[in-house]
C-alpha cells in the first residue's frame, strides 16, 4: 500500500507536474540570501537557540544553525526565521 | 511567505515568558492557532515575543500547564493608540475648533475707515458701500471686489473726484477725495466760450459770462459765442459758463453691413461656484454645456496671508448664434441712427436728414448722408490776460 502510494506520488509530481510539496505533504523553504528563511508546512517548533533552531516537519526535522536568529513569524502553517543563516540541515 | 503585519491593526502585547519548557509552550500554542512574532530568545530560560492582543488569554492555561512565569511590557497597535488618543480627542477637538474659528474670523471684514472729505460725503459713501456688501462682520468673499466698489462711488457718490481703497488684513481703509470744483469759482480762470461747429444758434442759456450772440444767429466756427469780459471799458473778467445749442449741418459718410452676427448674451445667465484649490478646480454642481462669461476669483485667507484655496463664481450664458438678415429699409434706418451717434456723439438729437448717395455691394452698403442736428458747440477758452 505505502508503495503503491509513493509511486502514486511520483506518477503525479513527474507526469501532472503538480508541485512536490503539495502532493507529498513536504515543507516549502524558501532562502532568501542567508537572511530570511521561510518554512511552510511545518509541524511545530522543536528547540529554539539563537544559534539553533530545529523545527519539526513529517520526515523528520529541519535545523537551522546561524547568528542571532529571531522567528518573524510563528504562525501555525508557517515559520519565518530571520537572522544570519549559515547551515540547514535535514534529519531523518 | 508575506510578512504578516496584521497585529498592528489588530493590536499586539509584548510578552516576556520565562521558563524551562519555553519552547514546548510555543509550539503547543502554535498548533492551537495562535501566532507568535519576534520571538527572541534573550537567555537559556528568557524569550521575548510578541503576539496579538485578542489571543493573550490563551497564555494562561499554557502558563499552568508548562510551568512558565509571563510577564507583559508594552502594548501597541491601532487599537492601543485610539484607546490612548481618546485622551487627547477634547485638546485636538479645541486645536480644530480654534483654528477654524481664527479661519472664519479672518475671512470677514473687521474694520472700515473712511478717510477725507465732509461729513455728508463720508456718510453717503459708507451708506453705499454698505449696500454693497463691504461692511463690518461680512464676509470677504461676498463683497464687490475692490475696483467694483471704488467704480460705484465714483459713479454715484459725485461729490467724490477720487476714491482709494486699501486692504490691510481685514481692515479697509478708504480715501476720498473730495470734488472741490464748485468751490473756487472765483479763482477759476476767465475764460470765453467760442463756437466749436458752424451753424444757425437755436437755444442759449447762460449761467456766467455775457452773451455776445443771440438766438437765431449764424456762427461760424471760432467765434465767441459768450465772453468773460464784462465790461468793454474796464478789465473785469470772469469765467465763462454755459450751453449753446446750435443746428449743425453735416455730411456723413459710412458704410452698414447688412448681414450681421447676433449672439444673444446675458439674457439668462447661470452662475456656479466652484472651489480652487492651485490649478485645480471642483464644482460642487457641475455646469451643463454652456459658454464662460465671466469670472470673479475670490482668494481664503488664514490671518494674514492668502491661501491657495480661492472660491470661484463662474457665470455662463446658453449661447445661441444665428446669422440674421433684416428687413433693409428698417436696417438702414436703425444703422443711419447708430452711425450718426458713433460720429457725432451719444448727446445729438437729429433735426432733419436725407441720403445723398447709397451704393450697395453685396451686404455692403455705403451711404452718404446728409444730417442737421442740435448740439452744444460751446467750447471753453481762456482769455490770455497778457500778464
Amino acid at each position: 500500500m505505502k508503495r503503491m502510494r509513493k509511486r502514486v506520488n511520483q506518477w503525479l509530481t513527474g507526469q501532472l507536474q503538480l508541485p512536490a510539496d503539495i502532493v507529498y505533504d513536504y515543507p516549502r523553504i524558501t532562502l532568501i540570501g542567508d537572511i530570511h528563511l521561510y518554512i511552510e508546512n511545518h509541524q511545530g517548533l522543536l528547540t529554539f537557540e539563537s544559534d539553533l533552531i530545529e523545527v519539526k516537519q513529517p520526515s523528520g526535522m529541519i535545523r537551522v544553525e546561524g547568528e542571532n536568529l529571531v522567528i518573524k513569524n510563528l504562525l501555525r502553517k508557517e515559520i519565518v526565521i530571520e537572522g544570519k543563516i549559515s547551515a540547514i540541515h535535514h534529519n531523518e | 511567505m508575506i510578512i504578516k503585519k496584521q497585529y498592528i491593526l489588530d493590536g499586539y502585547v509584548d510578552v516576556v515568558i520565562t521558563g524551562k519548557s519555553t519552547e514546548r509552550m510555543i509550539n503547543d500554542l502554535t498548533r492551537k492557532g495562535v501566532s507568535f512574532y519576534d520571538v527572541r530568545k534573550v537567555s537559556n530560560h528568557e524569550i521575548h515575543l510578541r503576539m496579538k492582543y485578542t489571543e493573550a488569554f490563551n497564555l494562561r492555561n499554557a502558563r499552568k500547564q508548562y510551568g512558565c512565569k509571563i510577564h507583559f511590557k508594552k502594548r501597541g497597535g491601532v487599537p492601543h493608540y485610539y484607546q490612548n488618543r481618546r485622551k487627547w480627542l477634547p485638546l485636538v477637538i479645541s486645536i480644530i475648533l480654534v483654528i477654524s474659528f481664527i479661519f472664519v474670523l479672518s475671512n470677514m471684514v473687521w474694520k472700515v475707515e473712511i478717510s477725507g472729505g465732509s461729513p455728508e460725503v463720508r456718510y453717503e459713501v459708507d451708506e453705499l458701500i454698505d449696500s454693497l456688501g463691504l461692511n463690518r462682520g461680512s464676509f470677504i468673499q461676498q463683497m464687490d471686489s475692490i475696483s467694483n466698489i471704488e467704480r460705484e462711488i465714483m459713479n454715484k457718490v459725485e461729490e467724490v473726484s477720487y476714491v482709494g481703497i486699501k486692504r490691510t488684513g481685514t481692515a479697509y481703509h478708504i480715501m476720498i477725495e473730495e470734488n472741490k470744483n464748485n468751490m473756487n469759482d472765483l479763482n477759476r480762470d476767465p475764460s470765453n466760450l467760442v463756437a466749436e461747429q458752424t451753424g444757425t444758434i437755436q437755444r442759449m442759456y447762460v449761467t456766467n459770462g455775457r452773451p455776445v450772440v443771440k438766438v437765431n444767429d449764424f456762427v461760424k466756427k471760432d467765434d465767441v459765442l459768450v465772453t468773460g469780459k464784462l465790461d468793454d471799458e474796464k478789465e473785469i473778467y470772469t469765467y465763462s459758463e454755459g450751453e449753446v445749442i446750435a443746428e449743425v449741418w453735416y455730411n456723413v459718410n459710412g458704410t452698414i453691413n447688412l448681414a450681421t452676427e447676433k449672439r444673444d448674451l446675458i439674457d439668462d445667465v447661470e452662475d456656479h461656484y466652484a472651489i480652487k484649490f492651485g490649478d485645480y478646480e471642483w464644482f460642487p454642481k457641475q455646469p451643463r454645456e454652456l459658454s464662460l462669461l465671466m469670472e470673479e476669483n475670490k482668494p481664503v485667507y488664514f490671518l494674514f496671508w492668502k491661501t491657495p484655496i480661492s472660491i470661484q463664481k463662474k457665470y455662463y450664458y446658453p449661447e445661441s448664434e444665428a446669422v440674421e438678415t433684416f428687413d433693409e429699409e428698417e436696417l438702414l434706418q436703425d444703422a443711419i441712427v447708430e452711425q450718426l451717434k458713433r460720429k457725432l456723439g451719444q448727446s445729438i438729437e437729429v433735426v432733419y436728414q436725407k441720403v445723398l448717395h447709397q451704393e450697395k455691394d453685396s451686404d455692403k452698403v455705403k451711404l452718404e448722408i446728409f444730417v442737421k442736428v442740435l448740439e452744444d458747440i460751446t467750447k471753453e477758452q481762456i482769455i490770455d490776460q497778457g500778464d
